[in-house]
């Protein structure tokens, strides 16, 4: 990589870390914060909900897809549109209403404890597979900037998000995470202006093999089902629980998501372009996830090369250290307090900063195991398919009973994950459908089957009423541990 | 949950979700059928494709809030 390009990456990086440190000092409490966060407006809500999904993995992981096949690209993106529409037009206005701040205390709260500890489990785990995610896309951008393995690469990615993180800090990335966004944005465009102004479209249509533009045929069918279902699988997470709370009106609930899904067209597209003059004019590229920082590289000058590279090290960094400390909450908050009251304030931060290392650490493994960005991303949905028809359940099927809902994301997640796991270690065929779809269907197909017959067989019984931030009537222990929570 | 304030137990009715879940599958058929069909011929018809796709989905949005949820709860 250039000298200037790595120059711009440092210059930049060493201003972020000034503008986190001086933004975290203005802030006194965490409690500054989440009161903040609960009087989001239409912009800032916009911004956190399509910045949170736009990070590296978005932006390197789609163009690595359209790269070999730019329907898959295109497919893959567009899941996500019907996915926000769930959130939109289902999920945000009854969950807004009862404002919960964990998932944990949602599923509690509409279901039963059990289940609460469940889906808290499945947190955990989910969140391991995005954090990989992040670390991968930071590597990636690594092994280009520096030219060193993906391994050592890895090991400085991890070291930095924790440097990142002790200096900034989650307080420092909130102010930062929108201009970071908007820079990504323009990087995009500009990129891909770049591109169609010096390539074209018909040169693209020309040169590259007819199969690049195939619309997949039944496959194309199986795969945007396959991926709508993955992408909602990232529903009944804590931080969609956070947005929608943190929500000021009702009205403002409603429309960011669905600016969410209007912004899942601009990333249809640039990913679907962006990959194709990738596959152009960088033949024989193997890490294809690298594709846009490599074009970016070969077509942008210097300076804007290395806007693009340190925004998209930025934002994936900044996810990483976001998804860190939420799994570490869930844990704290949801699954070692309820069972241990006595432990004293500084024991539970000292478990929340051990946890945080372990987490790193089995996140950088997994990473190191799956390699690919959108391989390890949705490896890990897996595990939340299941929770899906509970979570829609949740928000217009009174009858929805705790014990189906247990049973069904229970079952049904041993049977997806199991069945994706099994393909990883080549017990069932190579190939899309045993790899993907099949494990896809059956988990949530499994899991609506059992929430329904066990709904209707035995019916609910009262959920456990769990007492909201938002009602102002939480004991100080409950406080204080929200304190520790990263949002 | 009867215990609570009326709006923390608010579930959608049944007819609003049938609704919704076919603005989803009209809004997701639109879009994959102008992808498949009318994308990357040329950077101004795509520009002009996605903003026809950005005012579909911000119209039957803003219609199904107007006459569905706005008053939902209250």
């Amino acid at each position: 990589m250039e000298l200037e390009i790595l120059t711009i990456v440092i210059v930049y990086f060493v201003i972020l870390l000034i503008i986190g440190y001086i933004a975290a000092r203005r802030i006194k409490t965490y409690r500054d914060y989440i009161i903040a966060a609960a009087q989001l407006n239409m912009v800032l809500l916009m911004g956190t909900v399509i910045a949170t999904q736009w990070g590296g993995v978005t932006v390197m992981g789609i163009p690595g897809l359209a790269y070999k096949e730019a329907y898959r690209a295109v497919y893959y993106a567009l899941g996500a549109v019907p996915r926000f529409l769930v959130w939109t037009l289902l999920l945000a206005i009854p969950i807004w209403a009862a404002k919960p701040w964990t998932v944990t205390e949602w599923f509690s709260q509409r279901f039963d404890k059990k289940n609460g500890y469940l889906i808290a489990i499945l947190n955990v785990i989910g969140f391991l597979g995005l954090i990989a995610g992040q670390l991968v896309a930071t590597t990636r951008i690594f092994t280009v900037m520096t030219g060193v393995s993906f391994e050592t690469a890895m090991l400085l990615g991890v070291a930095i998000v924790t440097i990142y993180t002790a200096t900034a800090g989650i307080l420092g990335v909130v102010y930062t995470d929108l201009f970071q966004f908007i820079l990504i944005f323009t990087g995009v465009i500009t990129l891909t202006v770049v591109a169609h102004t010096s390539i074209g479209l018909s040169t693209l249509k020309t040169n590259l093999p007819p199969d690049h533009w195939s619309l997949l045929g039944l496959d194309g069918v199986a795969y945007f089902i396959t991926l709508f279902i993955l992408w909602c699988a990232d529903l009944p997470y804590n931080y969609v629980i956070q947005r929608i709370s943190s929500a000021k009106t009702k009205k403002i609930v409603f429309m960011a998501p669905l600016f969410g899904a209007m912004s899942y067209i601009l990333t249809a597209y640039f990913g679907a372009v962006l990959g194709s003059y990738a596959a152009y004019t960088l033949p024989g590229l193997k890490a294809t996830d690298e594709a846009v920082i490599r074009l970016s590289i070969k077509l942008l000058p210097p300076i804007g090369a290395g806007l693009l590279c340190s925004s998209l090290l930025a934002v994936t960094m900044s996810s990483a250290d976001t998804y860190l400390n939420a799994p570490t909450s869930v844990i704290v908050h949801d699954l070692i307090r309820p069972f241990k009251p006595s432990l004293s304030d500084k024991q539970l931060l000292r478990i929340a900063e051990i946890l945080t290392v372990i987490l790193a650490v089995i996140a950088s493994v997994i990473g190191l195991w799956l390699r690919g960005i959108i391989t390890v991303l949705i490896t890990f949905l897996y595990f939340t398919i299941a929770a899906i028809p509970p979570f829609i359940a949740s928000v217009f099927w009174r009858k929805a009973s705790a014990e189906g809902s247990f049973w069904g994301m229970l079952i049904g997640g041993i049977v997806g994950a199991g069945l994706r796991f099994a393909n990883i270690y080549g017990l069932t065929p190579p190939g899309y459908f045993y790899g993907m779809y099949l494990p896809a269907w059956l988990g949530i197909a499994i899991s609506t089957v059992i929430l329904v017959v066990l709904s209707i067989v035995k019916p609910k019984t009262t959920g456990t009423e769990i007492k909201t931030v938002s009602r102002g009537n939480i004991s100080p222990q409950i406080q204080h541990i929200i304190k520790l929570m990263p949002w | 949950m009867s215990s609570e304030k009326s709006n923390v137990g608010l579930y959608l009715p049944s007819s609003i979700v049938g609704i919704a879940a076919l603005i989803m599958l009209v809004i997701t058929v639109i879009v994959l059928a102008l992808f498949a069909t009318t994308m990357f011929i040329n950077p101004w018809l795509d520009l002009v494709v996605i903003l026809v796709m950005f005012a579909i989905i911000y119209y039957i949005g803003t219609w199904y809030y107007n006459k569905y949820l706005e008053h939902l709860g209250e």
